[in-house]
């Protein structure tokens, strides 16, 4: 059996998370909104201690075999006001709302999350179009465009250049679309935390690459797809480049088997 | 995660103050120079409308009040101190890392009386690691313009506003201004002591009757509170779930309370007695 009670929190909660235990149960603060409570002290001079707090609804969820177990701790639970620190002094009141008894208790699954794994290759087989699309997106950071230039600062001297320098433009093209669809939500992806730089090197990087000869090697691969994305994912001078000056722990290499990768994904689930 | 479970039958003092302008801050937002009360929810209420019957809705925003236990907790330290009584400091070290001296004298450490004789202070208050045996508490604060607003909940109201100060000026024009928000009227707080002894109650109802200041800027005129009225409650509470056919159930608050005015007047000479012996 599942019992879930549903409350209010009227003063804010401190706990540095926003799940936690009461009472045994699983407790969780929906929808939360983060409050920073100040503390001063008179008896000496110092800065007034802060503590994060949470204010929005708390559910508390309980699992048990037996009714007689949930009748108890319903009681248990209904008799609580204050949860968290400083209670005394008026902070984490709740005031319970509603509850419901589920019938039969959910077997607890982990349920699959639509993580994207890094492939050590390309499947064997993969049509024309998809061949394309995945070039294009193994080799667009190497170009020159209006918006940036080449991600290894030269320009590769490959078949279909002036296509590739439109992937930051709105076009009428299919595959520069589509592309782009996936260029985005790659760099969502990867793009958390801000760190400017100045060079395309990363905070992590700590030998210098040879541009002229990585340059060279791209443009060699340029006719195999499967060999081109093998030798990205083997790269490691790739992996000390960054995607963005403006993301310096965001490697190149992440983001250009990222897009690849959501491209194999889609199309083996049959959605591209 | 610590709980603290409501007593179905407690004991409540409860007191009505009154202020002209008091500032219980907490800090001020990020980028901002306005120092705000510890804000909580939105809440949300309907009013009649130019007197039809239609009616709107609007919000208002709800504020915590800071700092009253910490008041409180002074002010029974100054009681004590000048019935004679040996009571615990609000700091446990005696001298800061510059050589200064913390401790003022007829004081001692906090939590340092606990193997020893417990002072009246430690046992109402607590310290780290020891749990006090009161809570001071008082609903939160919003300030609402409309006239027929209908209210349900517990809540106070009072007015609200932000004070503009200038701190430095060059050439006539303000360079460090900044804003406080403050509110003024009437409002109440609760102090549960249920598990307290009468001896202990007179003490926290003495301190509750000198209950003069609160928040910042006493010295410059802000924070005088006065105190109108002071009362003892029996308050019962009741939390029952009510249930449905589909096994979803609402939790409904049933409380009662009753005036102790024999309990109240027993403590004050109980304390006073103590004092005298």
């Amino acid at each position: 059996m599942e019992l879930t009670l549903e409350g209010e929190i009227i003063t804010p909660i401190i706990s540095r998370k926003t799940v936690f235990k009461v009472e045994n149960c699983r407790a969780v603060i929906l929808n939360p909104k983060r409050r920073y409570i100040t503390k001063s002290h008179k008896e000496r001079r110092i800065y007034p201690y802060s503590f994060i707090g949470y204010l929005g609804k708390i559910k508390v969820t309980y699992r048990c075999q037996t009714f007689p177990q949930v009748k108890n701790k319903l009681k248990e639970l209904l008799s609580i006001e204050h949860i968290g620190r400083f209670w005394s002094e008026g902070l984490g009141k709740i005031s319970w709302l509603a509850g419901w008894i589920g019938s039969q208790a959910k077997e607890h699954k982990k349920t699959q999350s639509s993580r994207v794994k890094i492939r050590k290759g390309l499947p064997h087989q993969l049509p024309e179009q998809i061949q394309r699309l995945i070039r294009y997106a193994l080799l667009h950071d190497f170009v020159h465009t209006p918006r940036h230039k080449s991600k290894i600062y030269i320009e590769l001297q490959v078949r279909d250049v002036e296509i590739l320098k439109q992937h930051h433009e709105n076009s009428d093209n299919v595959l520069i679309q589509t592309f782009q669809k996936y260029d985005r939500l790659a760099a969502m992806m990867t793009r958390k935390i801000r760190s400017p730089r100045t060079n395309r090197y990363t905070w992590e990087s700590k030998s210098i690459v040879d541009f002229e000869l990585l340059a060279h090697d791209i443009e060699s691969l340029d006719n195999n797809v499967w060999k081109l994305y093998l030798y990205i994912y083997e790269s490691k001078e790739l992996q000390q480049l960054n995607e963005s000056l403006n993301y310096g722990h965001s490697s190149l290499r992440n983001h250009l088997l990222l897009i690849a990768n959501l491209i194999v994904q889609d199309f083996l689930r049959g959605s591209l | 995660m610590k709980t603290r479970k409501m007593n179905q039958h407690a004991i409540i003092l409860k007191v009505y103050c009154y202020t002209p302008i008091c500032k219980p801050l907490n800090g001020s937002l990020p980028r901002s120079n306005a120092s705000h009360m510890l804000r909580l929810n939105q809440y949300s209420y309907k009013y009649n409308f130019n007197g039809k019957k239609e009616k709107k809705e609007a919000s208002s925003v709800l504020y915590f009040i800071k700092g009253i236990k910490g008041v409180l907790r002074h002010k029974i330290a100054n009681i004590c101190m000048s019935a004679g009584l040996d009571v615990c400091h609000s700091t446990d070290k005696e001298v800061d890392k510059h050589g200064n001296r913390l401790l003022p004298e007829g004081y001692h450490l906090l939590g340092s009386c606990v193997e020893k004789k417990e002072c009246v202070l430690h046992q109402i208050f607590g310290s780290k690691g020891h749990e006090g045996i009161i809570v001071v508490q008082a609903n939160p604060i919003t300030s609402i313009p409309h006239k027929t607003a209908e209210i349900s909940g517990r809540i106070q109201q009072v007015h609200i506003a932000s004070e503009n100060r200038v701190n430095l000026t060059y050439n006539g024009k303000s360079v460090q201004d900044f804003s406080e928000r403050y509110f003024s009227g009437n409002f109440h707080f609760e102090i549960d002591v249920t598990s307290c002894t009468p001896l202990q109650l007179g003490l926290i109802i003495e301190g509750a009757m000198n209950f003069d200041r609160l928040g910042r800027g006493y010295n410059t005129g802000y924070g005088h509170v006065q105190v109108n009225k002071i009362q003892l409650l029996k308050r019962t509470v009741t939390r029952t779930p009510v249930m449905d056919e589909n096994g979803c159930f609402i939790v409904q608050n049933q409380i009662t309370e009753e005036s102790r005015n024999k309990h109240f007047q027993n403590a004050l000479e109980v304390w006073q007695n103590g004092i005298n012996t």
